[in-house]
């Protein structure tokens, strides 16, 4: 790990303060960033800490929403009874991320800002149609994910918390990389007031909504609807675990599966 | 697509810092034929000179201050500056859980957290566990009484994640116990009676 100076953030305002004036990085719960920065693949000068921001911590419901704190660990969302009462879907996901040693200290925020290309939150937060609140403005879910570890955020803008609108049904299913728990392949689906959803993670550069499904679900809810759906593999990820063709396969059965255990 | 294992992966990974860990593994152009985008991980200039930082926290129930680079790793802090050598390095990247602490009671891998990430936490480790008398906490006994050790490396990691286990699911079933690990690797493959140990010293623990 390069050497770089250390910020601890009492407020939202002080860290983009700090992230503006250093252009330092954002350190939320480490889980990817520290691991890079030991191999050198991050390199920041700066890190502004925010586990002393209390503004971003907590789990509230609030009318037909419910909104989660930026720094809210996966853990504390899994076990949250306000989560697994309003959007049992997001609970499950939660709990499935990486080992308990990292769902005790990554973040909601950290997973979203960073948006590994397998990570399970995006998933979550595309496929149920969300609003990444930042201290600058709202940014609905379609519009938050840019790329391979690429979102709409500015330099020194940060996750304040997330508004996930409470779906009539939702499931996350994941096909988990044995060694690392990664998504080979995740999908969430979801009936929302706004349609049925369908997010996908894992599979290509970046979490991306399934048109073909989404449009064979709102004709019928039903796992071989989605099953039936063959998944075009171009642009797909090809890696040593699984080709296109595998992946765009699994898309089809991962759906299916998630439609099985909606609720 | 790069030859050379890890190594080879990581002198590139220095070499190209916009390039994504991913793409130097999976080669620069996936199946795709679209080139990727840019790692958007911001590269500031790295330089060596440090600004320390002092830190207050609490291990196994002592107030403890230490002025560190702020690099440095809860595990380095333990082992090398606290002297608390029970809790070990294992794979040095986050996946073998062999230095498995409780931060604030929850089960982390100090190995992937930065010692300042634990400023104003209390910190147990292995040797925090057995009571003052050095009788063993009952999950180190049960460890004992099951064999549930070969050579012993990823153990001090083991009975910190079954306490936090336990903790939490006083009742965990097997399968339970099982996935609950998930964190924490056994190289010689010891898994059965150390899943039978959680068992007994889940047992103990309520008593």
């Amino acid at each position: 790990m390069y050497a770089f100076e250390l910020h601890h953030a009492k407020s939202v305002a002080d860290a983009a303060a700090l992230l503006a004036k250093t252009g330092g990085k954002a350190l939320a719960g480490g889980q990817s960033l520290v691991a890079a920065m030991k191999l050198r693949l991050a390199q920041p000068g700066h890190v502004v800490d925010l586990s002393g921001v209390a503004e971003l911590k907590g789990i509230r419901r609030e009318g037909d929403h419910v909104t989660i704190g930026a720094m809210t660990r996966h853990a504390e969302v899994a076990s949250s009874d306000v989560v697994k009462g309003a959007i049992p879907a997001l609970a499950a996901l939660a709990e499935g991320i990486g080992d308990r040693q990292v769902r005790n200290m990554g973040t909601l925020g950290g997973a979203l800002a960073n948006n590994d290309p397998a990570a399970d939150w995006p998933a979550g937060v595309l496929g149920l149609g969300a609003t990444v609140v930042t201290n600058k403005r709202k940014i609905a879910a379609d519009d938050f994910f840019k790329g391979m570890y690429e979102t709409a955020l500015g330099a020194d803008e940060i996750i304040v918390s997330v508004s996930f609108p409470v779906p009539k049904k939702a499931a996350y299913a994941k096909f988990p990389n044995p060694a690392s728990r990664f998504a080979l392949v995740g999908v969430l689906v979801a009936q929302t007031g706004s349609g049925v959803r369908v997010a996908v993670t894992g599979a290509a550069s970046a979490v991306f909504r399934c048109k073909p499904i989404e449009d064979a679900l709102a004709k019928s809810w039903t796992a071989a609807a989605a099953k039936a759906v063959k998944v075009s593999a171009t642009d797909l990820n090809s890696d040593l675990h699984g080709s296109p063709a595998y992946r765009a396969h699994l898309v089809s059965v991962m759906a299916a599966r998630a439609v099985d255990a909606a609720r | 697509m790069l030859a050379g294992g890890p190594d080879a992966v990581r002198a590139v990974a220095v070499a190209l810092p916009h390039v994504g860990r991913r793409s130097i593994v999976a080669g620069s152009a996936p199946a795709t034929g679209i080139e990727e985008p840019a790692r958007r991980i911001r590269i500031t200039h790295p330089k060596e000179e440090h600004v320390a930082v002092t830190l207050s926290l609490t291990v196994n129930g002592k107030a403890v201050t230490a002025t560190v680079d702020p690099r440095t790793l809860l595990v380095e802090l333990i082992r090398n500056q606290l002297g608390l050598t029970g809790t070990h390095v294992g794979c040095d990247t986050g996946q073998c859980g062999a230095c498995t602490v409780l931060l604030d009671g929850r089960a982390v891998k100090a190995c992937n957290l930065l010692a300042a990430q634990a400023n104003g936490a209390s910190v147990t480790t292995i040797e925090g566990v057995a009571a003052a008398d050095g009788t063993m906490h009952p999950m180190q006994a049960a460890f004992k009484e099951c064999h549930g050790l070969q050579c012993g490396f990823c153990t001090p990691g083991m009975v910190m994640s079954a306490i936090d286990l336990v903790n939490r699911h006083p009742k965990a079933s097997e399968a339970a116990i099982r996935e609950e690990l998930e964190g924490n690797l056994c190289r010689c493959t010891g898994y059965h009676n150390i899943v039978k140990a959680v068992q007994l010293g889940a047992a103990s623990m309520g008593k």
